[in-house]
């Protein structure tokens, strides 16, 4: 039994390492060689676990080599687009200037209704609004909307909008993190004069975001409302 | 890139321990095929001291080997070749008639697990 157990520790550590050496990728992203050394991996890992008698080192050999044989090839595949191509394939254009190519839906053996439930995902519910449509090599559809179609951006209406970076959790449950606050590009002082300005401790905090124009909206650990403030202009929110 | 010098560390690792652990177990199997032939000659001399020498000498060998062979080789071949091994002494100090069978099936069950672990076509295929 103890063995069973020790054995089921050793394979979780293997296989949350074969799969962080392979990278962040969601299941529905993964590329048809990625998806089949995941479910090879998953699949291998149950029989040292199943069968006491079969030796780790012959379930954990299969599992490091075909994750490493991955990450070489999705490396070697990187350098050589020929590669990539043979492995990972290309991606195929189902829509071209708003007409469905046949044949190419035949051979992806992709039937009308997997093409309107792909536009779909995509927020659209008519053909006449597609200019392109591409499934990838993930076979996902990726799809390019006709110009009257496209939704209006700021450049259309020229509006000038400073690009920002993104707010980081600067505390989080009463913890400062310097790096966040380094990455947004403020300091330690920043915030104390902020949460000075709140009447608040650090420990008062659940989580604080924070960014570069001085945005920044606190929560609190009591149920107060959240502390809302968009470069300078403060507003409460219940 | 780190991923990638990480992923050729470790395949590099396995492939050098597959090759060594291929060549230990070829060259312990060899030893314990040349111990059950020694045990062989000997009885067929009627030395049946050496007989029992080289026998516990293969004993020892054999226990040595099954536990570092254990971490590559599935325990049920291991298993079924310790069970003849042990028969083997207790045959000879009998005196019993069956003792040319059990060897010739030990060295056949060796020379199985040294072929099993031989990179064969027939055995990756």
């Amino acid at each position: 039994m103890i063995i069973a157990l020790i054995r089921a520790l050793i394979l979780y550590i293997l296989v949350i390492f074969a799969v962080r050496l392979m990278g962040k990728r969601q299941l529905g992203e993964l590329q048809p060689s990625e998806l089949v050394i995941t479910i090879l991996v998953s699949n291998i890992a149950t029989l040292p676990l199943e069968d006491v008698n079969i030796p780790l080192m012959v379930g954990v050999t299969p599992i490091l080599s075909l994750v490493c044989f991955e990450v070489i090839v999705s490396w070697l595949s990187l350098k050589h687009p020929k590669m990539r191509k043979i492995i990972s394939g290309h991606p195929k254009i189902i829509i071209s200037n708003g007409e469905i190519d046949r044949k190419v839906l035949r051979d992806l053996r992709f039937s009308v209704d997997d093409l309107m439930t792909a536009l779909r995902g995509n927020n659209i519910f008519s053909l006449d609004e597609v200019q392109y449509a591409i499934v990838e090599t993930t076979g996902s559809v990726s799809v390019m909307k006709k110009a009257s179609c496209e939704n209006v951006a700021c450049s259309d209406l020229n509006i000038s909008k400073q690009n920002s970076n993104p707010p980081q959790i600067v505390i989080a449950d009463g913890k400062i993190s310097d790096k966040a606050i380094a990455f947004a590009g403020l300091d330690r002082q920043k915030i104390s004069r902020i949460l000075q300005k709140e009447k608040l401790e650090t420990s008062d905090v659940l989580l604080m975001a924070a960014d570069s124009s001085g945005s920044y909206y606190i929560a609190e650990k009591n149920e107060a409302p959240p502390r809302i403030s968009k470069g300078g202009k403060t507003n409460d929110k219940s | 890139m780190t991923r990638v010098k990480i992923s050729a560390g470790i395949l590099s690792l396995l492939i050098i321990l597959s090759i060594f652990f291929g060549i230990r177990i070829n060259r312990r199997c060899d030893e314990l095929l040349q111990l059950t032939d020694d045990i062989r000659i000997s009885i067929e001399k009627n030395d049946s001291s050496s007989a029992l020498a080289a026998a516990e000498k293969l004993e020892q060998r054999w226990e040595a080997f099954r536990k570092t062979a254990s971490i590559m080789v599935k325990s049920d071949k291991m298993t079924e070749i310790s069970r003849i091994n042990s028969r083997i002494i207790p045959m000879l100090e009998n005196g019993s008639e069956e003792i040319s069978a059990d060897l010739d099936e030990l060295s056949e069950m060796i020379r199985l697990l040294q072929n099993s672990e031989t990179p064969l076509l027939t055995n990756i295929l």
